[in-house]
């Protein structure tokens, strides 16, 4: 970094332990605790003196005192540290100073890490109906508890100790998070910005504790995904639309009356009807039979026999229709109208073969005539369903996992959206 | 990579060219009249109506 300026540094000896202090914030920290036994030294004059007397036996920190690293683009070096705890657990914050751009906070809770940075223009921060709005972002209160200071050691810009108390109020919108602290008449604002932990490995060289659990501010890779994928969804949807609008408008709807058919008493008598002339290239058909059956039954069996080649394209469909009075009054199932959608038929002429099999309660044969008659080359709906469906199956998937990450973040706060009355 | 997989994850273009096959089937099956599940079958086996039926 050659046009880093080098802050002042200054080595001086515990008052209490005789253990060596290296000051690296000099001339900007008011306060050093000693590494080895926590006794708090004032060195904001040039005559240092003891603030209080400590005998503590030295605490591990993950990240050491003097560790440089570059966080969102910008080194820092860390120069005092400090665990708090609260109801829900103890986290460590590690105040990070770099002489061009001034104190910054790397906050490690468990296994998440957080870049953090005193708000100076608290009058930024409005109330808004979810809670907060601040830099252009939405903040739900999340969390409120009572923070209270464990260990300290290192420099610090204010006279910090333990059993330092503070009010503390959680406000979220992933990556960020608004905290409020107030103490006494103190009122102190911070962003923190959700790091990933490839970014504190890259950092400082260590090697993160896998995550286990989902942080109040930890974004979701699935809402992520989902961004990303938005435009893309919506592209797509729209193609398959105009492609269905051009399928409809240029489907002929042709209507070609059949004939009317009468069942015959056994199965095998085929009549046959026709020709009927297709002339759209390959085309989608619908045949509909109607008929005016009381309880009892139609299966028809038909064939496309085209003329010359005799190319034959088998289908069938089943008109049935019931109806009758029990404890519950008068009911009816079925209908008398029957219909059956014939695929890819190429261009030609065809004659229309017709069996059938019919019966009613008493397993007579119906003698009753049905109207047949077909619709040439309609237009499919189903193939555009389909499409609908396997554009949006990786969206809806995206947006169940959405549903259960958040249920999982939100699990851990009293102003849990997802609490129902039930659970509770 | 080109210009376009620049910035794209490999999620992303999966995803795209799913939507691309889905597209793909949709513009065919339509141009040939195709459609699946054409032909019914009766939807009446073993309801009230049942005893009715071979």
């Amino acid at each position: 970094m050659p046009n880093e300026k080098t802050a002042a540094t200054k080595s001086i000896n515990c008052l209490a332990c005789g253990a060596p202090i290296t000051l690296r914030a000099l001339g900007a920290s008011v306060m050093v605790a000693c590494p080895s036994c926590g006794t708090q030294i004032d060195v904001s004059k040039p005559e240092i003196q003891v603030i209080k007397k400590y005998n503590a036996t030295a605490r591990e920190f993950d990240l050491a005192l003097g560790s440089r690293g570059v966080l969102r683009g910008k080194p820092f070096e860390i120069i005092g540290a400090m665990v708090r705890s609260s109801e829900d657990g103890s986290w460590t914050e590690y105040l990070l100073f770099n002489p061009l751009i001034g104190f910054r906070w790397l906050v490690q809770d468990r296994s998440h890490w957080s870049f953090a940075q005193t708000i100076k223009d608290i009058s930024a921060i409005k109330p808004n109906y979810l809670g907060l709005h601040y830099d252009n972002r939405d903040f739900r209160k999340y969390a409120v508890g009572n923070a209270e200071v464990e260990s300290v050691i290192g420099e610090f810009y204010w006279r910090v100790k333990v059993g330092d108390k503070a009010e503390t109020i959680d406000y979220i919108a992933p990556p960020w998070l608004l905290s409020r602290e107030k103490t006494g008449a103190e009122l102190i604002w911070s962003l923190l910005v959700y790091l990933d932990p490839a970014e504190i490995q890259a950092a400082f060289k260590i090697q993160p504790q896998p995550r286990d659990d989902v942080a109040a501010h930890q974004p979701c890779a699935a809402t992520e995904t989902l961004s990303s994928l938005k435009r893309y969804i919506w592209a797509a949807l729209g193609l398959a639309l105009l492609l269905q609008m051009a399928t409809v408008i240029t489907a002929r709807n042709q209507q070609i009356p059949i004939g009317i058919y009468t069942p015959s008493a056994s199965h095998g008598q085929e009549a046959v009807f026709g020709p009927v002339h297709l002339d759209a290239t390959h085309s989608l058909n619908e045949l509909t039979a109607a008929t005016s059956l009381s309880n009892s039954w139609v299966d028809l069996d038909y064939a496309l026999v085209r003329k010359g080649t005799g190319e034959s394209y088998e289908f069938s469909n089943s008109v049935e229709f019931y109806s009758g009075v029990d404890s519950d009054g008068a009911w009816s199932e079925g209908s008398n109208l029957g219909s059956s959608l014939v695929p890819a038929i190429p261009a030609g002429d065809y004659d229309v073969v017709v069996d059938s099999a019919s019966g009613d309660a008493h397993g007579a044969p119906s003698q009753t005539p049905i109207q047949l008659s077909l619709t040439h080359n309609v237009a499919p709906w189903q193939n555009f369903w389909i499409a609908c469906a396997v554009i949006l199956i990786y969206p809806v998937f995206l947006i169940y996992r959405r549903f259960v990450f958040e249920r999982e973040r939100w699990s851990d706060s009293a102003f849990n959206p997802y609490h129902t009355k039930k659970e509770e | 990579m080109s210009p376009l997989g620049q910035g794209l994850n490999p999620k992303i273009i999966l995803y795209i060219a799913t939507c691309c096959l889905a597209l793909g089937y949709l513009g065919v099956a339509n141009a040939r009249g195709f459609v699946p599940f054409a032909s019914p079958t009766s939807k009446y086996s073993g309801t009230t109506a049942g005893h009715f039926h071979k």
